[in-house]
């Protein structure tokens, strides 16, 4: 490994055991095992001193106005107590442990476990996405490529040539409606395409009338490809890749070289080609601007990783995953369990740092690669 | 006359297809404006008020964290160029660290932090709850924009733009802010404004819509402002998204759609409307000002 990949390595390691271990002590600080009732004690024992019950409305405006007599000359002391009862009663409807009786969790061993197997899931997935979208954008873009190199932009071809050719556009001094009506199909099945592809996961989720207690792997596979617009993105960012290496001046050398675009082939035995695992163009002028594009994707591939774990936490939450880690993030949210919450961010931060120093090496070693 | 008149709208839209991010801003400007009008004599009137309201707050919201994360971005460039021209090599390391962090917490996260700073440190609400919420935000893209700005000026520092610019006597500082950022490169940085504009909406309403399937009891819904992700995390637009799978077995349903389920129906469409404008704007600028 030269010295510019091992610094980029090292600060990817500095970041994770300076904010990581940040991350991780914050959690273990905010531990907290305290019982949220002590707050409450003596109005609680207030309360069964006297026999009156905290859950009733009448009992509450008694006690109210007992200790309003009772501090007479100290307003302070009473409204401080009647404060505190006003507080214990909102915190039990919106409370877990207030609500249910059950003890409010904190970051324990148990759960540690817990969310490392829940995270290791997530990990599952989250590769399973990323190899998805590595693969299908590189092929929606090759083919996106292809087809306007070879056709240009035949869909915005035909709507130009529509307006433009007067033949076209009237019959007979009528407007030629057949062929208005077949663009305009056109122009939803493009339109519909791009909704999914850029719909938000919930919204897709709740046409399909999805039911989260049955959702399983697939779908949230389905949905992290397909959806919150990860694939679109990463198909346009391989695809300007493609556009800004074929303006190179090497391309216009092979060219001149007689060098063909792309071989001889029909479109769909092009289309075929784009189904393998690993692409080969043969001796092509694509072939080298797939390798180049291919490099400048892997290298920042990072900012697609962010975007693809946005993405599955909208899944996890919006969803309500409940077998997964962001389904936890959520709980830890509503009921205010900071430890919790930290050191999820911690795991999120650590998938994060471990996948650039993954694509770093990758990327490292592709370019020795075609160095060579 | 007819035909004149048919023939003037195919020339000008013939002129306008030329150019896809002005053909793609005038199909936003009129396809929202379609469903306004749609809207304003189908949709219960508190409904099309709210409506109105969210479409309002969530661009301002998005237009409000493009300007300040550029604002941010531009500041933390020339605050490391100053720092490397002085010699202060370990700060500048040290802030470039910094910013790898932000960087690698996703972006969603930072809107979700938000709100939980929202919910412990005050009771904020209306404009000071909007201003935190954008300030917050704003962390999410500010790599990004400070990829692409200091993308820009390495790109001229390795022509003999700037070495020339610098041989006249014109300041560091002049050059990178007039020359480089302001005259050559501000196709460039509205093609990223309108990037950063488009994840902000949807990562805003995206956590809008998490909050309304319950993030958390202590953030009351009505304390935000609305967005199109609250107004879908909405019971009643949530029962009309559900209500579009039923055109798979009924395709007839269509017309109940856009009568009897607007309010989620008009806010789906309005937020990826507004995502898919976004990207063929940008694009169409991209190929239209021959940015790559």
């Amino acid at each position: 490994m030269n010295n510019k990949i091992k610094s980029k390595i090292l600060r990817h390691v500095a970041g994770l055991l300076i904010f990581g271990s940040l991350l991780l002590l914050s959690a273990f600080f905010s531990i907290n095992k305290t019982d949220v009732t002590e707050k409450y004690k003596d109005v609680i024992s207030l309360f069964n001193q006297s026999g009156l019950d905290i859950n009733s409305n009448y009992d509450r405006e008694i006690f109210k106005d007992a200790t309003t007599n009772f501090f007479n000359h100290e307003k302070k002391q009473s409204t401080q107590l009647i404060n505190k009862l006003n507080e214990f009663v909102d915190r039990q409807f919106t409370e877990k442990e207030l609500k249910t009786g059950s003890e409010k969790e904190y970051l324990s061993g148990e759960i540690v476990v817990s969310l490392l197997w829940k995270f290791f899931k997530f990990i599952f997935v989250f590769s399973i996405v990323e190899a998805l979208i590595l693969f299908l954008a590189e092929r929606f873009a090759i083919l996106k490529f292809y087809l306007e190199k070879r056709n240009g932009n035949r869909f915005i071809n035909q709507i130009k040539e529509y307006f433009e050719n007067r033949k076209l556009r009237f019959v007979k001094g009528k407007i030629n409606f057949k062929r208005l009506t077949y663009l305009s199909f056109l122009a939803l099945v493009k339109f519909l395409a791009y909704f999914v592809f850029f719909s938000p996961v919930y919204v897709i989720a709740y046409i399909l009338k999805y039911n989260s207690e049955n959702i399983t792997f697939v779908w949230i596979i389905l949905f992290g490809v397909f959806t919150n617009g990860v694939l679109i993105s990463g198909i346009n960012k391989f695809y300007n890749l493609l556009i800004a290496e074929s303006k190179k001046g090497y391309v216009e050398t092979a060219r001149v070289k007689g060098l063909q675009m792309f071989a001889e082939e029909e479109t769909k035995s092009f289309v075929s080609s784009l189904l393998k695992i690993k692409l080969n163009f043969g001796e092509t002028i694509l072939s080298q601007i797939y390798e180049s594009a291919h490099l400048q994707f892997v290298s920042s591939f990072k900012e697609i990783s962010r975007f693809v774990i946005t993405g599955l936490i909208i899944i996890g939450m919006a969803l309500n995953v409940q077998t997964g880690l962001f389904y936890e993030m959520l709980r830890s949210f509503l009921y205010s369990e900071y430890d919790i919450l930290l050191f999820i961010l911690f795991l999120i931060f650590t998938a994060v740092k471990i996948t650039d120093i993954i694509f770093e090496i990758y990327s490292h070693k592709l370019n020795g690669k075609y160095e060579n | 006359m007819k035909i004149n008149f048919m023939e003037k709208i195919s020339n000008w839209f013939l002129q306008i297809s030329k150019e896809e991010d002005k053909l793609w801003l005038f199909i936003f400007v009129s396809g929202l404006l379609t469903l306004f009008i749609w809207d304003f004599f189908f949709l219960n009137a508190p409904a099309f008020r709210t409506l109105l309201l969210s479409v309002i707050n969530t661009y301002v919201l998005g237009f409000f964290t493009v300007l300040i994360v550029f604002l941010f971005a531009w500041g933390i460039v020339l605050l490391k160029h100053f720092l490397l021209r002085r010699g202060f090599k370990f700060t500048a390391s040290a802030l470039d660290l910094a910013l790898d962090f932000l960087e690698s917490i996703p972006q969603v996260i930072w809107v979700l932090l938000a709100y939980l700073f929202i919910i412990v440190i005050a009771d904020m609400s209306g404009f000071a709850l909007l201003i935190f919420l954008v300030f917050i935000v704003s962390f999410a893209f500010l790599n990004e924009v400070i990829d692409e700005l200091e993308e820009r000026i390495q790109h001229f520092k390795n022509s003999d733009f700037y070495n020339a610019m610098l041989a006249l006597g014109i300041s560091e500082n002049k050059i990178i802010n007039r020359e480089i950022l302001w005259s050559n490169s501000l196709t460039h940085l509205i093609n990223k404004g309108v990037n950063v504009f488009a994840s902000t909406i949807f990562l805003i309403c995206s956590v809008d819509f998490i909050v309304s399937v319950g993030l958390t009891s202590n953030l009351s819904l009505s304390a935000l402002p609305h967005t199109l992700g609250s107004l879908l995390g909405n019971l009643d637009s949530k029962q009309d998204i559900l209500a579009i799978g039923t055109i798979f077995t009924n395709p007839l349903y269509f017309t109940e759609l856009l009568t009897k389920h607007l309010q989620g129906v008009s806010t789906a469409f309005l937020l990826i409307f507004t995502l898919i404008s976004a990207y063929k704007i940008s694009n169409g600028l991209i190929i239209r000002k021959k940015l790559i």
